[in-house]
C-alpha cells in the first residue's frame, strides 16, 4: 500500500529534527563498529605479518625435544644445517626456508649493559624467507667475519651507530662464558618492534663458532607458497625429513605463538562487546522515537482506528517509519563508515598516539591500516535495521492498543 | 429489521473507585436511510451512545446489533473491520491526518477497505466526491491549509467514499461558526437523501434540529424522548455549496 509508505515517510520528515537525531546516533554506532572492526583488523593482520616476516616465517623446524624448552632459547638439541635445508626446500609447497641460530646474550656497549637476542643468519637464505633484510640501514653482515647488525631502538637507548663496536657476553654450548667483540655494520628498523628492540644479527656461521655449534641451527623457519594450508605442509615436510632418515618436528605458526593467538581471540570478543554497544544506542534511541511520536499522535492513531485500521496495521506503520529510520541510518553509516574506513585503509592510523612506547602484546608499531571487510558492513547494517524494528514494536503495540473511544473525546 | 438495534444498553465507565454510569438501558432502533440526531444536556451520554453504535466501544450490558450482527460476540479485529467497511465517522474536531493531502485523506478510507487487494484507488472517484462537497481545486491542500468548515468537508467526503451503512457524526458542528455548520448540515442532508446513507449524529445545536427527521433526546444516560418529523419538515432543499 505506496499511500502507508507515504504516510510513513512524511511523519519522519514531519519530526525531522528527531529523526535525524535518531539515525544519527544509530548511523554513528554502525560507523564505530566498521571502523574498530577495521583497525582491529588491520591490527591483527600487521601483527601476524610481522611475526611471519620477521620472526617466525609459517612454519618452524626443530630438533625434537627444543620446542618444549624455546623459551630459554637453548643450544641443544639443534638441526644440522647442511642436512637438512635442502631436504626442506625440495618439499612441494615449500617456498623458501632459512635455518636461524637463537640464542640469549647481554650486548655491552660502554657503561651500559643489555638483554638481547643473538640471532644467527645465512643473509642470503634469510632474504628470501624473512624480511629482515630489506630493512636494514647500513649493510648485513659477511659470513665469517666478526661483524653484527642490531635492532635500531636498541642502537638508539645505548646509542650506538654503525662502525660501531660492541661486546655480547654469552655462554657456549658447553656453558663456557663467551665474549664476541663485533662491529655493527647495519640497524635494523623493521614495522615488528621486538626486532628492532632486542635482536642482534651475526652470521650463522659466525655465531655457530662461537658458540661451539658449528653448521648447526636451532630453528629452520618455513615460508609456504600462495594458498598452501600450513597444517597440511607441516605434516609434509615432517614425513619428507623422516623420510630421509632425520629426527624432526614441524610447527606452524600458531602452534608456536600460543599467546598472540589467544590474544587476538580477546580481540574477537570485544568485537561483540561494540555489536552490543550499537544495539543498545539503537534500541534507546528508536524505543524514544516510536515512545515519542505515539504519544503525540495518540489521537492520529485513534482516527485510524476508528477508520477501521486493525492494531496489527497501525504497529505496522510505525515499525515501518522504524525500519525507514534504520535505512536511512544504515545508508548514513555505510557511506561514512566506508569513506573514513578508505582514510585508515590508505592512511592508516598513528596507535602510537594511544599506547606510546607501551607493549600491548602485538608486535606491531606505528601506524595500523583498516582493512575491508565486507561482512562487517552487512553485519553491522543487519544488526542496526533488525534492533530498529525490535526496539519499535513494544512502543507500537502499546500504542496501536489504545483505547480509540478515549483519544478521540474533544 | 432496523439497521441499529439496542436492546437495554448500558455503559458504566470506572475511574479508580468511582462507578460513572454512562448509559441506563437504551433501547433504540434505526433503521437504514433515516437522518436521526441525538440531543441532550452535556454529559447525558450522547458521545457514548454514538461509540457503541461505531464499534468504539462495548456496552457494559445490554446488547448492539449492527445489521443483525450481535457487536459483543466480536473480537478487536472483526470489530476494526466492521468500522473499515460499514462505518463513516465524522468528528467535532475533523481528525484529518495532517501529514495527507484532502485527497489523500479520503483515498486513506478507500485504501483500508481494497487493502485485501480488489483493484486500484480511482483518483478520479475521489476527486469527483471532493468536488461534491464543494472542494473542487482543494484537493491537495494538507488539512493545515484548509478552514474548519472544508476540513470538516474533507471529513464528510472520507467517510461517506466508502459507501458506509451508517455515519455517525459526533457535533459535527461544534467547532464551525453559524454559517459553516449550516452548510455541513446541509451538505450531510443531502447526501442522505441523495445516496439514502443512514446519518446518526448528536448536537447541542438547535439549528441542527431543523434538519432533523428524528430527534432521540438523552437525559443521564436515557432515552426520554423520540420524537419523529415529516421529512419535508425539512426548511431547504438540499443544496451543496
Ligand atoms: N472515559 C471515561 N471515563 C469516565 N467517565 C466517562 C468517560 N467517558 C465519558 N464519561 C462520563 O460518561 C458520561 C457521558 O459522557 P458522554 O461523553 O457520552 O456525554 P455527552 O452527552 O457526549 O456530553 P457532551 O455533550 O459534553 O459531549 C459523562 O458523565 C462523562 O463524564
Ligand atoms: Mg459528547
Amino acid at each position: 500500500m505506496p499511500l502507508l509508505i507515504r504516510l510513513a515517510v512524511r511523519n519522519l520528515w514531519r519530526n525531522r529534527r528527531r529523526t535525524i537525531l535518531t539515525f544519527g546516533a544509530v548511523a554513528l554506532g554502525i560507523v564505530y563498529l566498521i571502523l574498530v572492526d577495521s583497525l582491529l583488523r588491520g591490527l591483527t593482520q600487521s601483527s601476524i605479518d610481522n611475526l611471519l616476516d620477521f620472526e617466525s616465517g609459517d612454519l618452524q623446524i626443530h630438533a625434537p625435544g627444543y620446542f618444549d624448552e624455546r623459551e630459554d632459547l637453548p643450544l641443544e638439541p639443534a638441526l644440522p644445517v647442511d642436512r637438512l635445508i635442502n631436504e626442506v626446500r625440495a618439499v612441494a609447497g615449500v617456498r623458501a626456508a632459512a635455518p636461524r641460530l637463537v640464542a640469549p646474550a647481554r650486548l655491552h656497549a660502554g657503561w651500559e649493559e643489555f638483554p638481547v637476542v643473538l640471532v644467527g643468519i645465512e643473509p642470503e637464505l634469510d632474504s628470501g624467507t624473512l624480511r629482515i633484510m630489506d630493512y636494514v640501514e647500513g649493510r648485513a653482515p659477511e659470513n665469517g667475519a666478526a661483524e653484527a647488525m642490531i635492532g635500531a631502538s636498541l642502537a638508539e637507548l645505548l646509542e650506538i651507530g654503525t662502525g660501531d663496536w660492541v661486546v655480547l657476553t654469552t655462554r657456549t654450548r658447553d656453558g663456557a662464558i663467551q665474549a664476541l667483540d663485533v662491529r655493527v655494520t647495519g640497524l635494523v628498523r623493521t614495522p615488528n618492534p621486538n626486532v628492532n628492540r632486542n635482536h642482534v644479527y651475526l652470521p650463522l656461521n659466525t655465531l655457530g663458532e662461537s658458540l661451539a655449534v658449528p653448521g648447526e641451527a636451532t630453528v629452520i623457519v618455513v615460508r609456504a607458497g600462495a594458498g598452501e594450508s600450513l597444517k597440511e605442509l607441516a605434516r609434509r615436510v615432517g614425513e619428507h625429513l623422516a623420510a630421509a632418515g632425520t629426527a624432526a618436528d614441524v610447527y606452524t605458526w600458531e602452534q608456536s605463538n600460543a599467546e598472540l593467538v589467544a590474544l587476538i581471540r580477546t580481540e574477537t570478543v570485544s568485537d561483540g562487546l561494540v555489536i552490543a554497544i550499537i544495539l543498545a544506542i539503537s534500541l534507546v534511541g528508536i524505543a524514544n522515537t516510536t515512545l515519542l511520536s505515539a504519544l503525540e499522535r495518540r489521537r492520529e492513531i485513534g482516527t485510524m482506528k476508528a477508520l477501521g485500521m486493525r492494531e496489527g496495521e497501525i504497529v505496522g506503520l510505525f515499525l515501518l517509519e522504524a525500519v525507514a529510520t534504520g535505512l536511512l541510518a544504515v545508508g548514513t553509516g555505510f557511506a561514512v563508515g566506508a569513506a573514513a574506513n578508505a582514510y585508515l585503509v590508505a592512511v592508516g592510523m598513528d596507535i602510537s598516539a594511544f599506547f606510546g612506547d607501551l607493549d600491548v602484546g602485538y608486535p606491531v608499531t606505528g601506524v595500523v591500516y583498516g582493512v575491508w571487510h565486507p561482512q562487517t558492513f552487512v553485519l553491522a547494517g543487519a544488526a542496526g535495521l533488525v534492533t530498529c524494528a525490535l526496539a519499535a514494536y513494544l512502543p507500537a503495540r502499546r500504542a496501536a492498543r489504545q483505547d480509540a473511544a478515549a483519544t478521540l473525546r474533544p | 429489521m432496523a439497521l441499529v438495534e439496542l436492546e437495554g444498553v448500558s455503559k458504566t465507565y470506572r475511574q479508580g473507585k468511582l462507578e460513572v454510569p454512562a448509559l441506563r438501558g437504551v433501547d433504540l432502533e434505526i433503521e437504514a436511510g433515516e437522518f436521526t440526531a441525538i440531543v441532550g444536556p452535556s454529559g447525558s451520554g450522547k458521545t457514548t451512545l454514538l461509540n457503541l453504535i461505531g464499534c468504539l466501544d462495548v456496552p457494559t450490558a445490554g446488547i448492539v446489533r449492527l445489521a443483525g450482527r450481535e457487536l459483543s460476540r466480536l473480537d478487536r479485529n472483526a470489530l476494526a473491520d466492521i468500522r473499515r467497511e460499514k462505518i463513516g465517522f465524522i468528528f467535532q474536531s475533523f481528525n484529518l491526518i495532517p501529514v495527507l493531502t484532502a485527497k489523500e485523506n479520503v483515498e486513506f478510507a478507500l485504501a483500508l477497505l481494497r487493502r485485501n487487494g480488489a483493484g486500484q484507488v480511482h483518483g478520479e472517484q475521489v476527486t469527483e466526491l471532493l468536488a461534491e462537497v464543494g472542494l473542487a481545486g482543494l484537493e491537495n491542500r494538507r488539512p493545515g491549509e484548509l478552514s474548519g468548515g472544508q476540513q470538516q468537508r474533507v471529513a464528510i467526503a472520507r467517510a461517506l467514499v466508502k459507501a458506509p451503512a451508517i455515519v455517525l457524526a459526533d457535533e459535527p458542528t461544534a467547532n464551525l461558526d453559524s454559517e459553516n455548520g449550516r452548510a455541513i448540515l446541509e451538505l450531510m442532508r443531502a447526501m442522505n437523501e441523495r445516496r439514502g446513507t443512514t446519518f446518526v449524529f448528536s448536537t447541542h445545536d438547535p439549528m441542527v434540529m431543523e434538519y432533523s427527521r428524528r430527534i432521540v433526546t438523552l437525559q443521564d444516560g436515557r432515552v426520554v424522548a423520540d420524537e419523529r418529523r415529516e421529512p419535508d419538515a425539512a426548511p431547504h432543499p438540499a443544496r451543496c455549496s
